[in-house]
């Protein structure tokens, strides 16, 4: 009896897509483990971190 | 030495201010580019063999200008040699260089894949955009120059990534120069920085500075043009580093971190100053590889004295709800100098503020 409830309450065409979902989705899949603190920041430690090379806050703009 | 220390980026520059473009808002504007100027091989084996004793575990090097590949393929492959030379092999190298892309050829493709190098390549947008103030010494546009060297890139496979500067001029062509960069040319990935001269030494750039209301209307519309996309590989450098903040994660761009004390830049001539933003400042200059080891210069009090003022936070910092998220952005963009306020505040918190809010509405579906 639970079993057809819930079958007819979760009805997965009924959910209305929000547009964005899956770009947020790719953002927290990319999204570090490590906490923001500076003082936790040391820079690459695993080869992992090598995929933010292309991170590094530069371009030749004035400052 | 502190811990901390020990793990360090290096920006090198390798052709000191050098380079084939002329870009109106350049911050080596004021300066001779025409010099040609290359960091000797003594100089660079003497960085590479320090560097390589004084941090710990894996290693990242970027490889900057003035334009980098004006050094030449020589000089990148001296550089793979003496990495190969002083590195352990149980540590791996990411070596990244940051180019106009102006100069890209076939050999220099293969050479950065085969050296697995990343690959950042300046370009402000569509061609309107772009050769708006990215031009030559002779005042010609550079788009079809970069973008055919981008499409080199492409050709052998190399996964690059964009900096876009945001003007005035360009603010407003958001919706041009995103599909520009997703669809006209297949970027996955690219990262904005705002244009900000805040001495206003640039003649050539008056009004060009962004407001922080311009800024924040700008990230706005490319938070919603991401979002309208909804591709989960297409990856905006701002809107994840904001994203970052408000999870409370370590962003990838360093301007959320406070992490100067991350970085160091050598110029082609030995001296060793902070980010390049800072470089070429007496006041940041903290010593020079031809008098001083690497090690002395990091442990010079004014090292140290920079760091600490770097990471001191305004009074109203305290009271913000997003200071762990933001650090007081950017030290080169701070107001009346490194321990100033950070002149984009206002629109970081707007656009934390606005992410937030959509952050909401799509987690609950993704969660």
């Amino acid at each position: 009896m639970v079993a057809e409830v819930e079958r007819s309450v979760v009805v997965p065409s009924a959910i209305p897509v929000v547009v964005g979902s899956k770009a947020m989705a790719g953002a927290l899949v990319r999204m570090s483990a490590d906490s923001n603190r500076p003082c936790k920041f040391h820079g690459p430690s695993s080869p992992v971190s090598f995929t933010n090379w292309g991170d590094w806050d530069n371009g030749h703009t004035d400052g | 030495m502190n811990t901390e220390s020990l793990y360090l980026t290096p920006i090198v520059k390798v052709v000191g201010d050098y380079c084939n473009n002329r870009c109106g808002y350049c911050f080596y504007h004021s300066l001779d580019q025409t010099l040609h100027r290359r960091m000797s091989f003594k100089v660079l084996e003497s960085f590479i063999r320090q560097h390589v004793e004084l941090v710990h575990g894996n290693l990242s090097f970027i490889w900057h200008g003035g334009e980098p590949l004006l050094a030449g393929l020589d000089f990148f492959w001296e550089i793979i040699r003496l990495q190969k030379l002083f590195v352990p092999q149980d540590r791996s190298i990411r070596n990244s260089v940051q180019t106009n892309g102006t100069l890209i050829t076939n050999e220099w493709a293969k050479f950065f894949k085969e050296n697995n190098f990343g690959v950042g390549v300046s370009l402000d947008g569509d061609a309107e955009s772009h050769d708006r103030f990215r031009i030559t010494h002779a005042g010609h546009g550079t788009f079809n120059n970069t973008v055919r060297g981008i499409k080199i890139l492409q050709k052998h496979g190399i996964k690059l990534s964009v900096i876009q500067t945001i003007t005035q001029a360009n603010a407003c062509r958001a919706e041009k120069d995103f599909g520009f960069f997703t669809g006209g040319i297949g970027l996955s990935s690219f990262g904005i920085n705002p244009y900000l001269d805040l001495s206003e030494s640039n003649e050539h750039m008056k009004g060009q500075s962004l407001s922080n209301d311009v800024l924040t209307q700008t990230l706005v519309r490319y938070i919603d043009l991401w979002l309208e996309r909804d591709d989960k590989a297409l990856r905006i450098r701002e809107i994840d580093s904001h994203l970052s903040g408000l999870y409370k994660k370590r962003a990838r761009n360093c301007s959320f971190n406070g992490s100067c004390h991350a970085f160091y830049t050598v110029n082609y001539d030995g001296c060793v100053y902070p980010c390049d933003r800072l470089s070429g400042n007496d006041e940041f200059c903290f010593g020079t590889l031809v008098e001083q080891t690497l090690r002395e210069i990091l442990r010079t009090k004014k090292w140290q004295d920079f760091i600490c003022r770097t990471r001191k936070l305004p009074g109203d910092c305290m009271l913000c709800k997003w200071k762990d998220s933001c650090n007081n952005g950017c030290t080169a963009h701070r107001v009346g100098g490194i321990d100033g306020k950070y002149y984009f505040c206002q629109s970081r918190q707007d656009v934390f503020a606005y992410l937030h809010t959509k952050s909401k509405q799509c987690t609950m579906q993704v969660l």
